[in-house]
This record gives C-alpha cells, sequence and structure tokens, in this order.
C-alpha cells in the first residue's frame, strides 16, 4: 500500500493482520489517571492510544471504550494486551519503535499528542505512519555516559535476542523444540503411566522434568517476558512474591490433599478437566500446580535466601503432584500440549456433541457483534477480577468437526468468592463457557493451544473465521456441572451490561490502590489460584483456610519481599530466569534419598535396631532415623515417610491372596498365644510336652508364611527365624520360646503378626487381637 | 467284665485305684487319682502302657485289644446318656497321650471324635449354633487329618489356602473332608474307626524321631511307652447355664485365702486361656449359679487335702453341671510361695521344715520385694484390670514410647500405659518399670513380653482417665492402677515373712 501524504515514523510486529487501515489522533496513557482520564474525553472511539506496556489491564477502560487502535512501545502479541486487542478486534501494533517524534519524559520517541497517525496491519510487520508537519524534537537524545557501557548494553541485548530465538541458544521454539529437548532424555518422566504416577519420581526423572519445563515455559512465555511493565498492576512483582509463598506453602498443603484422596484420587481430581468445562481444574491451573511454586524456589536461590537443592524431597512431591493432576487431565502419555502438537481437545465427546448441537451461527452482523463484544467484555473482566493474570481464561481444543471446521470451548472466570475485591462481580456468575466453531476454510490457519490454556492462531485474527456459537455459564464455583446451562442473547446482552460497571468499578479501585496493595491482593490471586481448586475438590480448602492460616504470609516469604519488590529484583529476576530457561535448575546428585519399604520396614516393625541395614548415614541425614539408647529409630518424619511407602505398596498388593493368607495365620495365632500363656506358667517337664505343640503350631503357619511371600518377598524370612527359634528351644534353650530379649518364638511370630497388620492396613483393635 | 487283673488291659478311671503312673501314665493317674478322690470327672478309660507294645507294624489294635475297647465304649455310654456313634445324640470323646513323663513330638490330644456330618447336623440343631458344630467337625477332622493321618500340616494349610477368602468353618471342614479321602482309601470313617485309629496313633506318636531324640538326649528307657486316655467330652458352650474357667484353690499372686480365677459362660475352655475373649473374676460365678461354685470349692478343698498344697482346677459347667477337667500343683509368685508355706504349716498340713523347702531361693528374693502395703482407697482406683504379672511400681505415668525412653534415661520410674502393643513398642517396654495395656488378656504380646522382662503388668483396663506425667501406682499383683503413690511397705517388715524367715535360718542348718 501507498502512503503518499503520510511518513513511516515507526515499526512493531502486528497483533493481526487485516486489510484495512485505521487512522486518528494519538495519545500517548502513561498512568492510569491519565487514562481514566482519557476515557472520560469523548473522543475515545475515534483516538488511536499508545502505551509503554503490553500488559492487558492499563489499557481496560480505553479498550472496553473501543478506541480505534492501540500501539505499545514494548510487548509482543503473546502478550495479554495482544490477546485483548485482537479479541476486540482492535488493530494493535506492539513493540514500536518510533525514528522520529518527540520526547517523553522518559527520553522515549513517541509522536506528539494529537498527530494523526496510521496504523498499517497488512503483514505481521506493523507500520505507523504520521501524518505531515507532526512536530518532531531534533535535540539530539541523552549523550551516553560511557561509550563502553552503552557497547555493553548493545551486546546484552543481542544475548538477549539470540536466547529469545533459540532456548539457551540451541533448542527451537515449537514441535521441533519439543523433539530437541528430549532426544537425550534416559526416563520416561514425560510419559504419564500407572506406574510411574502410583511412585516417587527418582532423581534423573525429576531432573529431566525439570529441563523440560524450563524449556516449555520459555516455549509459552518467553515472548511475553519483553511485554513491559503494566501501568496498572506491578505484576512480575507480585508474581515472584506470589511464587515464593506457593513454594513455601504448598507443600504442606498437597500432602493434606494426598493424604485426604490419596494418589488415585488425586488423578480422579485432574480428570476434572475432562469430565466438564467452567472448572479451575483445567489446563493453565494443572500447569501452574507444579511451574509456579517451583519458581519460587528458583527466586529464593537467586536472592541468596535458600539453596535450590534445599527440602527437595517438597520438590519431587510438587512434581509429582503436578504429573498426577496431568494423569487425570490426559488419562495418559505425553504430558504436555507442547508434546502434543499443541492440541488439548480433552472435554468428553458429550460435551462437543452437546455443544455442537446447540450452535446457533452469526451470520447476522448484530449477533457477531454481540458475540465479540461479550467474548471480549467478559475476558476483560476475567482478567482485572485476577489481578492481571491468566487464570481468569482457560481454552480448549481444537475439536475437529470435520468439513475443515473446528470447536474451541473457552472459559472465562468472573467470580470466586475467595477473593474480597470480587465484590464487584457479586452479579456475575462465576464462569461463562464459550463453544465456538471455526471454518477457516482455504484460509490458511495454524493453531497452537499453549500449556498455559490460551489458544494461538497465525495469522492471529482467527475470529473473522467465526462460524457460530454457543455460550454457557456455572453460576458457582460449587454449582454442579450438570446444571450447566446455555445462555439466549438477552442474557449475554444482561451479563455484558454488567460487566462493564464491574470492569469500571474494579479498574478505579485498583487505580488508587498502593502498590503494596496491589501486590499482596495478586499474590493472593498468584497464591490462591492454583491450589483452591484442588483442595475444593479433595475436600480440604476450608480446613486449610479456617485451620491452617492459608492466607496468612510465610516468614521466608515476607523475608524475600523487600528484594523483590522494594528493591525492584522482582521485575529482573522473572525475566532472567524465564529467559535464560533457569527458572528450574536440576537438583544435585543425592539430593533424594531414594527410601525403600525395606529400608524403614524393620523399624517400623520392631521399634528400634540396634543396626540399620540400610544406609544409614543417608536416612539419619534426611531426617528420617535417629540414633537413641534403645538403638536406631524412627523419626516422626520417618514414620509418615514409612506409612507412605506401605500405602503405596498396598495400592499395588494383591490384597486378596495376602488376606487369605493372613486368615490362616490367624487360625494359629490365637492357639500360638494361649501356648505362649501356658509355656510360662508352666514348670520344665510340661515345657517339654508343650514343645510339639508349638512346633506343629510353626507348621501350621509355614504355608501361609510361604504364599504370602510370592506376593512380598520379605515374608520369607520368617520361617527360618521361626525354625532357627524351635531349633534353639527343642535343645532345651527355653529362652527361645517367649524371651522378648532375643529372636525367640514369641518375638518373631509377633513380627509377623505385626508385618500382616501394617503390610494390610489394619489395626489391632479392629480386629481385637493384642 | 473281661479285663481280669494281671492281664487287664484297659481301666476306667474308677477302677484305678491304685494309680501307677508306669501303667497308667501321668494323666491317667491323674484322672484316677481325682475318680477316686470323688470328683465330678467325665466318665473314660485308659489303655495302659504295655498295650502300645502289642501293636502290629501299621499301628492297628490286636482283636482283643479292639473287643475291650467296645466293652469300655459300651460301659460310656450308659454313663452319659448319649451314644458314641448315634448320629442324633452324638457322644463325644476325646483320645489323648499319657506317657509317665512328658516329652516333645508325643501326639497331645485329638478333640471330638465320634463326630460325623450328620453329627454334626445334630448338635447344630440341639445347640442351635451352626458354626460350633461346624468348628467342632473341623477341629476333629484337622487333628485327624495331621495327627491320625499323618498329612503333613504343610498340605492341609495348602488345602485351606485354597479357598476362597472369608470361608467358614463347614467350608473347611468340606476341604479337609475331601483332602482325607483324597490322601487314603480309606476315607474318613465312622465314629468307632475314628477312635481306633485315633488309638494307634497316639502309640506309634511314642516312636516319632522327635519322642525318639528326646528320650535319647535324656536317657529315658524306650520300653516305658505311652498310655491312652480316652474320655467323654464335656462343653462349656451348650447355653448360658454353661462355661469354662480355671480357678485356683488360693490367690497364686497373693496366697491370700479364697478361691481365685477366671470364669467365661458359654465357652470353652480354650477360649479362656486363649486371652482373646474378656474372662470374669471366679466371684461371678458365686452370683450366678451358686451351687456350682459350693461344688467347686468342695472340690478344692478336697484337692487341697490330697495335694497338701495349692492346686489350680480346669473346669466346664455343662448345663449347669460341674465337670473337673484337669488339676495341677498351682504356679505361684514369689511371695505367695512364701505364705502359703506358712499358712499350711499353720494349718498343720505341712512342717515347718517342709515349709521352708517349698520356697525356692529366687521365690524368697521375689518375695522380699517391696509391695503395697494395702489395697488403694477406692477413689483412688483408676482401672481394675488383670493381674498379668505380679510386682508393685509407683512411676510416671507415659504415653508413649519415646518419652518412656527418655524418662528411663533421666532416671524415672515409668509406668507404660498403652492402648495395646505391639513389637514397635518393645523399647519402650524395656525402658519401663511396669506396663498397662487397655486391651488384651494374660495371653496377649504385652502380658507375655512383660512377664518375660519380669516386670509389673495390668491388662484390659479399658481406657484410662490419666494424665501423661502423673504419678501413678501399679499394682500387679492385685491388677489394679491407682492415682498418686501408694505406700510400699518393705517385704522383710511382713509378718508373714519374717516368721518364714526365722524358720529358714532355723532349718537350714
Amino acid at each position: 500500500m501507498q502512503h503518499t501524504e503520510y511518513t513511516q515514523v515507526g515499526t512493531g510486529i502486528s497483533v493481526y493482520e487485516d486489510d484495512g487501515t485505521v487512522e486518528g489522533p494519538i495519545v500517548f496513557l502513561d498512568t492510569p489517571k491519565a487514562v481514566i482520564a482519557f476515557v472520560g474525553s469523548g473522543d475515545v472511539q475515534d483516538t488511536i492510544v499508545l502505551a509503554r506496556g503490553g500488559t492487558t489491564t492499563f489499557l481496560t477502560p480505553a479498550l472496553t471504550a473501543g478506541v480505534k487502535g492501540v500501539v505499545t512501545l514494548q510487548g509482543h502479541p503473546e502478550s495479554h494486551l495482544g490477546i485483548l486487542s485482537r479479541e476486540y478486534g482492535i488493530p494493535c501494533v506492539m513493540g514500536v519503535t518510533f525514528a522520529s517524534g518527540v520526547r517523553s519524559d522518559r527520553g522515549e520517541v513517541i509522536p506528539a499528542d494529537g498527530v494523526r497517525v496510521r496504523l498499517d496491519i497488512t503483514t505481521k510487520d506493523g507500520v505507523v505512519l504520521a501524518e505531515p508537519g507532526a512536530p518532531v524534537d531534533d535535540t539530539p537524545p541523552p549523550e551516553p555516559t560511557d561509550a563502553e557501557a552503552e557497547a555493553e548494553a548493545e551486546a546484552m541485548a543481542e544475548q538477549i535476542q539470540a536466547l529469545l530465538n533459540a532456548f539457551q541458544g540451541e533448542i527451537a521454539h515449537g514441535s521441533e523444540g519439543d523433539a530437541q529437548i528430549r532426544a537425550p532424555f534416559t526416563t520416561d518422566v514425560m510419559q504419564l503411566t500407572d506406574e510411574n504416577t502410583a511412585r516417587d519420581l527418582t532423581l534423573d526423572e525429576a531432573n529431566e522434568l525439570q529441563r523440560y519445563m524450563a524449556w516449555n515455559i520459555w516455549d509459552v512465555l518467553a515472548l511475553r517476558a519483553t511485554e513491559g511493565e503494566s501501568g496498572l498492576i506491578p505484576r512480575q512483582e507480585y508474581e515472584c512474591f506470589g511464587c515464593v509463598q506457593q513454594w513455601q506453602r504448598y507443600p504442606g498443603f498437597y500432602r493434606l490433599i494426598l493424604e485426604r484422596v490419596g494418589a488415585r484420587g488425586l488423578i480422579d481430581i485432574g480428570a476434572t478437566a475432562r469430565r466438564e468445562p467452567a472448572n479451575k481444574v483445567n489446563l493453565l491451573h494443572v500447569w501452574c500446580s507444579g511451574f509456579t511454586p517451583l519458581f519460587g524456589r528458583a527466586i529464593l536461590g537467586e536472592l541468596g535466601i535458600a539453596s535450590t537443592d534445599e527440602r527437595a524431597e517438597d520438590t519431587r512431591l510438587l512434581l509429582q503432584f503436578m504429573r498426577r493432576l496431568y494423569k487425570g487431565l490426559w488419562d495418559e502419555g505425553d504430558m504436555f500440549t507442547s508434546m502434543r502438537g499443541y492440541r488439548a481437545p480433552m472435554l468428553d465427546q458429550q460435551w462437543i456433541d452437546r455443544f455442537t448441537a446447540d450452535q446457533s451461527t452469526l451470520e447476522d452482523p448484530e449477533r457477531r457483534r454481540l458475540f465479540n463484544a461479550f467474548n471480549a467484555g467478559t475476558e476483560m473482566l476475567g482478567f482485572l477480577l485476577h489481578f492481571d493474570n491468566r487464570s481468569g481464561l482457560n481454552d480448549t481444543g481444537p475439536y475437529d468437526l470435520g468439513d475443515g471446521r473446528f470447536m474451541i470451548v473457552r472459559d472465562h472466570f468472573l467470580h470466586d468468592p475467595m477473593y474480597h475485591w470480587h465484590d464487584v462481580a457479586e452479579e456475575l456468575p462465576h464462569c461463562l463457557t464459550q463453544a465456538m466453531v471455526f471454518n477457516p476454510g482455504d484460509a490458511p490457519l495454524d493453531l497452537a493451544l499453549m500449556d498455559g490454556g490460551t489458544l494461538f492462531t497465525k495469522p492471529g485474527n482467527y475470529l473473522k473465521h467465526l462460524e457460530s456459537a454457543a455460550v454457557y455459564v456455572r453460576e458457582s464455583w460449587d454449582t454442579p456441572a450438570s446444571e450447566i446451562r446455555k445462555l439466549d442473547d438477552a442474557e449475554m446482552q444482561a451479563i455484558l451490561d454488567r460487566c462493564a460497571p464491574a470492569t469500571d468499578k474494579l479498574y478505579r479501585r485498583i487505580a488508587g490502590m498502593s502498590d503494596r496493595d496491589k501486590i499482596s491482593c495478586g499474590a493472593q490471586v498468584y497464591y490462591g489460584e492454583f491450589v483452591a481448586a484442588v483442595a475444593r475438590a479433595a475436600g480440604v480448602w476450608e480446613q486449610m483456610v479456617e485451620e491452617l492460616d492459608f492466607w496468612e504470609l510465610d516468614e521466608v516469604a515476607s523475608q524475600a519481599y523487600y528484594p523483590l519488590v522494594r528493591d525492584g529484583l522482582g521485575a529482573q529476576l522473572v525475566g532472567k530466569l524465564f529467559i535464560t530457561g533457569t527458572g528450574f535448575p536440576a537438583l544435585s546428585d543425592g539430593a533424594f534419598v531414594d527410601v525403600a519399604l525395606a529400608d524403614l520396614h524393620p523399624l517400623a516393625l520392631r521399634g528400634s535396631l540396634a543396626e540399620v541395614a540400610a544406609d544409614t548415614e543417608a536416612l539419619e541425614k534426611a531426617g528420617l532415623i535417629t540414633s537413641t539408647q534403645a538403638g536406631w529409630m524412627l523419626t516422626e518424619a520417618g514414620t509418615a515417610r514409612h506409612a507412605a511407602l506401605l500405602k503405596a505398596e498396598r495400592a499395588a498388593l494383591d490384597d486378596e491372596a495376602v488376606s487369605g493368607a493372613y486368615e490362616r495365620f490367624l487360625a494359629a495365632n490365637a492357639p500360638f498365644k494361649a501356648l505362649n500363656a501356658r509355656w510360662q506358667s508352666a514348670d520344665e517337664d510340661a515345657r517339654w510336652a508343650l514343645l510339639g505343640e508349638l512346633a506343629d503350631l510353626v507348621g501350621r503357619v509355614e504355608p501361609a508364611l510361604a504364599r504370602t511371600s510370592t506376593a512380598l518377598p520379605r515374608f520369607a524370612g520368617y520361617a527360618p527365624r521361626l525354625k532357627a527359634a524351635l531349633e534353639k528351644a527343642e535343645a532345651g534353650e527355653f529362652d527361645h520360646v517367649t524371651s522378648p530379649r532375643i529372636d525367640s518364638l514369641h518375638t518373631v511370630w509377633m513380627e509377623v503378626h505385626e508385618d500382616y497388620l501394617q503390610t494390610l492396613g489394619r489395626s489391632r483393635e479392629e480386629e481385637g487381637s493384642y | 467284665m473281661a479285663a481280669q487283673t494281671g492281664t487287664q488291659r484297659t481301666w476306667t478311671f474308677a477302677e484305678a485305684h491304685a494309680p501307677d503312673p508306669a501303667l497308667l501314665g501321668g494323666k491317667g493317674a491323674g484322672l484316677a487319682r481325682m475318680v477316686a478322690l470323688g470328683l465330678p470327672v467325665p466318665a473314660g478309660f485308659i489303655l495302659g502302657t504295655p498295650c502300645g507294645r502289642d501293636l502290629s507294624e501299621d499301628g492297628t489294635l490286636p482283636d482283643a485289644l479292639i473287643a475291650e475297647v467296645d466293652e469300655r465304649l459300651a460301659a460310656l455310654v450308659q454313663d452319659a446318656g448319649r451314644r458314641f456313634g448315634d448320629d442324633e445324640a452324638p457322644l463325644l470323646i476325646s483320645v489323648r497321650s499319657g506317657a509317665p513323663v512328658s516329652m516333645p513330638g508325643m501326639m497331645d490330644t485329638i478333640l471330638n471324635v465320634g463326630l460325623t456330618e450328620a453329627g454334626a447336623a445334630a448338635l447344630a440343631r440341639e445347640t442351635g449354633d451352626e458354626a460350633f458344630a461346624a468348628s467342632s467337625l473341623e477341629r476333629l477332622l484337622h487333628g485327624f487329618a495331621t495327627t491320625v493321618r499323618g498329612v503333613s500340616a504343610g498340605l492341609v494349610e495348602e488345602t485351606l489356602l485354597d479357598l476362597p477368602r472369608g470361608s467358614d468353618a463347614a467350608a473347611r471342614g468340606q476341604a479337609l473332608l475331601k483332602l482325607i479321602e483324597a490322601e487314603s482309601v480309606r476315607g474318613f470313617p465312622d465314629p468307632r474307626g475314628q477312635l481306633l485309629e485315633s488309638i494307634g496313633a497316639v502309640f506309634r506318636s511314642w516312636d516319632s524321631p522327635r519322642a525318639k531324640a528326646y528320650r535319647k538326649h535324656k536317657s529315658i528307657d524306650e520300653a516305658m511307652g505311652t498310655a491312652v486316655v480316652v474320655q467323654r467330652m464335656v462343653f462349656g458352650n451348650r447355653g448360658d447355664d454353661s462355661g469354662s474357667g480355671v480357678c485356683f484353690t488360693r490367690d497364686p499372686a497373693t496366697g491370700a485365702a479364697g478361691a481365685y480365677g477366671d470364669v467365661l459362660f458359654y465357652a470353652q475352655g480354650e477360649d479362656v486361656v486363649a486371652g482373646e475373649r474378656d474372662t470374669l473374676p471366679i466371684s461371678d460365678l458365686r452370683e450366678r449359679a451358686p451351687q456350682v461354685m459350693g461344688a467347686l470349692e468342695s472340690v478344692g478343698a478336697t484337692l487341697e487335702a490330697d495335694a497338701r498344697d495349692l492346686c489350680d482346677i480346669e473346669f466346664t459347667i455343662e448345663q449347669g453341671e460341674l465337670w473337673i477337667l484337669q488339676t495341677r500343683v498351682g504356679q505361684r509368685s514369689g511371695r505367695a510361695a512364701v505364705r502359703l508355706a506358712v499358712a499350711f504349716a499353720r494349718e498343720g498340713v505341712i512342717t515347718e521344715a517342709e515349709a521352708v523347702a517349698r520356697v525356692a531361693d529366687e521365690q524368697l528374693e521375689a518375695a522380699l520385694a517391696p509391695v503395697f502395703a494395702n489395697e488403694p482407697p477406692e477413689d483412688a482406683i483408676l482401672a481394675r484390670g488383670l493381674p498379668c504379672s505380679p510386682g508393685a511400681v509407683v512411676g510416671t505415668a507415659t504415653l508413649t514410647c519415646d518419652a518412656a525412653q527418655r524418662r528411663a534415661q533421666d532416671g524415672d520410674a515409668v509406668v507404660l500405659i498403652r492402648p495395646t502393643t505391639s513389637p514397635a513398642d518393645l523399647p519402650g517396654v524395656l525402658a519401663a518399670a511396669a506396663v498397662v495395656t487397655a486391651r488384651g488378656g494374660r495371653a496377649s504380646h504385652a502380658a507375655v513380653v512383660a512377664r518375660g522382662l519380669d516386670k509389673p503388668v495390668v491388662c484390659g483396663t479399658g481406657d484410662l482417665d490419666v494424665a501423661d506425667g502423673e504419678t501413678v501406682s501399679v499394682d500387679g499383683d492385685r491388677g489394679l492402677v491407682a492415682r498418686g503413690a501408694l505406700e510400699l511397705s518393705e517385704a522383710a517388715e511382713d509378718p508373714t515373712i519374717k516368721t518364714f524367715l526365722q524358720w529358714r535360718d532355723a532349718h537350714r542348718s
């Protein structure tokens, strides 16, 4: 296209491409106050606004008021603002560098307010043109004080660019990168199986998964790292602070959840994402259940507050907790959408069938306008209610409908009673679900559904391919999925009408908050969001809030607040960790004590032992055993670990076979105990006769022990010990019948009984057997 | 009667007037002695030790002996009012070995001989207790398969393990019956066949490798042989007017006068010993069946006069009728040993010299340990449980094994109080001076362990209202747990013990 009169003044990236151009006066908005004043001015819909950063919410009122175009100095189309401007259908060019213009008060070159500009978004390379005679400030830019430093900064910028193009300078974005990063992996940790979600992860597995996570988050977000600052909400500050708080407290909550529902129960909670839309147990939240708390660990490492090797068992727990949710979410196989060709069509077919049947066409321009406004308006408010992060949005799909048509199912989450500022949205539902059917026809449309639960397309404006839609509502987070219902146009309009004042009210409220308030609320979202839905499903959320002081700040998180926020390290660290792929540092060799049940079980059975067969030093260092006068004993942590290992064993155990054998053991147990009591009050002569009965009883339990040992090899050790004790007794060493100080018949027998009880998870009280 | 003195091979309990253990075995001689004393003993007869020498190679009894057994059986029928081999009102009998000395490897007892499937059905009708009838038959089949037919315990267990989980006694009985049939062409015999085979098996067990090895080791005469005791069985589970128990003629822990023991109504004797059910004190029997209690006390008096010592009595009450199964000189604590010796001497039953000889050095040593002077006031008593191991301790109530170890290290006397004990509690038990458990009886692991460690233990107290760290007293003799520190008295100050020590000095020269 020719621009005969206008001159090109800047270039950036078009958020989406369109044939038309837009033109209008430009105005630079650099504070929330300026935004509020602007939307009150009246000329909004003819104006093109210029903002510094690429975050969403800062420009919210301008977007909802319907500006003509948006230009930013920083940021990238994958950022929130990019997403939103696309949804609103507002032409937007991001990351623009202006060649000429006037200077902002920070020295940036920008067009002067009121200058008419034209946005050309016919290609991905967006162009900004200015009318003839636009003011130009020719004063030279501030002299570089130090040429060397400038060169250094330039080199740094180059390096950053290289790191943005290829992960750690080596690995590509997309499916190609997925293959590259996984090529050297030796474990199958990236595959979700029954086996590897039932047990603890090995160190190699944990480190390979973390390596992948570093690439995956880079793949999703590295571009966003340059989205720049938000004028409204200091997001990176609250994100990193919230991550630290997560790292400090999530492991305890995860253990509580596991204690309540078990590993299988957790997997079942993960499967919610398949069973129902409009639930926050979804792609984004499952992703964050592991990524964000572990990011907090890396931040503490960067701050020098704690080594990333500390609490390695918590890292292990978080990784496996996330994997179990993914196991439910996908059922099996590849863990991330980046491994699945960026496709996430996870909802059960019955939902897709229902959504397909409910579709109504958007041919009528009025209806299309309503839908577009609804989509953008609810999304906007969702972002604002979640303090400018994407947890209010989740996409699944594409669901192939044949003939090149496909469906995307999108949730916009609004009201949630766990956040106090959601009072502005009290009249609005918890979630709105849009089932959207696209028909790109002959136009090529590349889709990528990222692990963060957001759809990206090339070209970016996919909405023009939207053919039909159906919209649903879930009134409250605990509304049963069976009561998710379809909205008609009038209801959509009513919701939209309520969204606008709520958005306006909340924007003004946030604009009036101190930074500390904003960070506190934002961190509440980050911290509450990624555990609450799972905790609610597990039935422990109220306990967490009421008994476990969920909303209280952790001491270490508080300690991290000043360096992260006041000293401004947070924003630097977030970008650095994303870009350099160092957010998930590998754990050192020996970080996990790989404890097997066999290491702790003898101690659990006997209480104390003079010698432990396993690596005593490692077990002691891990705080699982302790030395006492009576010998080595399990600590509280050791007892808990033992219980968890036993539980895992039980999950894989042929309970039927072992229980059957145990019944036969019990049949011999009562006579054995009676015999012991008789033995203790018998004289020597009578004891000789009792030995025969003891021998019979030992012979009687041997087959049960042998059968048990086919399922549980450790039971093979008991018969030889019983026989050894019996032999001694038969040789006249009567101590070997009941003495508690040696491996007597009674000692071994009691241990067998205890082993059965522990293995099968029964109590003596339950059985009436003492 | 065919049995003639000299050639006589079998004796009813009543016929054996001068019980000779060499002929009748220890058990048989004991039963004969009780009958001679006029005690109510279930009827039965003894096959003397010489019978074993007449057995054929395969353990078959000689015809003449079989004829004698048949005659004895016929007499038993008349005694009992039930008929051996009658499937409508079966008479069940036990067959036991009775060697002159005890030894390992001897077949001990085979119970419920005479029961058949039809008999079990009749028993179920009669008692209204199908489980009891089925388990009686199972028990017979189990014993018959392993000890009579010599089917290995391993094979029997494998068969039972193959049954579906949760199979009942009837299913186990069926499986055992099939096993017996599969293992032998003879199958499972009729009541008479059961009895004859069982008798043969007892005699054969004299020659079991284990018994032989023992005799060699102890230089016991191979020619001694064993007797066999055949006796009518009585049942303590034939209704609420039935029961079983163990009774001492005096308190074996303290030596105090008066019957002492446990009883369980509607229960077999093994239920009392097994400790799986909470027994009642013998005083309950006085309330529930005063005549039976009176009869039991008179039995006790007779036995004490005969043995001139403390006796324990295993008894069963079958539909209101008292039967004595076994009696022995009773085991006793050290303190009781001293008190009983003095008491019997003062009663003129034994001499002072005999009294001194009856108390072993370790018993005296135990008797000299401090004891609680008096029973504590009622409001101090936290619980009454089963006195499972004697002794007196004042210490710190301690609810966890960790704390027990810590306090013991600090030199505290620890009273470990647990709901039950498991092997993992052993470090705590070792550290404790006394142990109290809320559940379980004399045969519980806790009791066995604490006795093995000579520590006072009280079991079956129920849940205690006691705080960790409180001072409590445990009286292992009386089975009491009390709040606070009870007064201990120096045993040597006790007049009875003083007397005994004087006698001891006088008679030891």
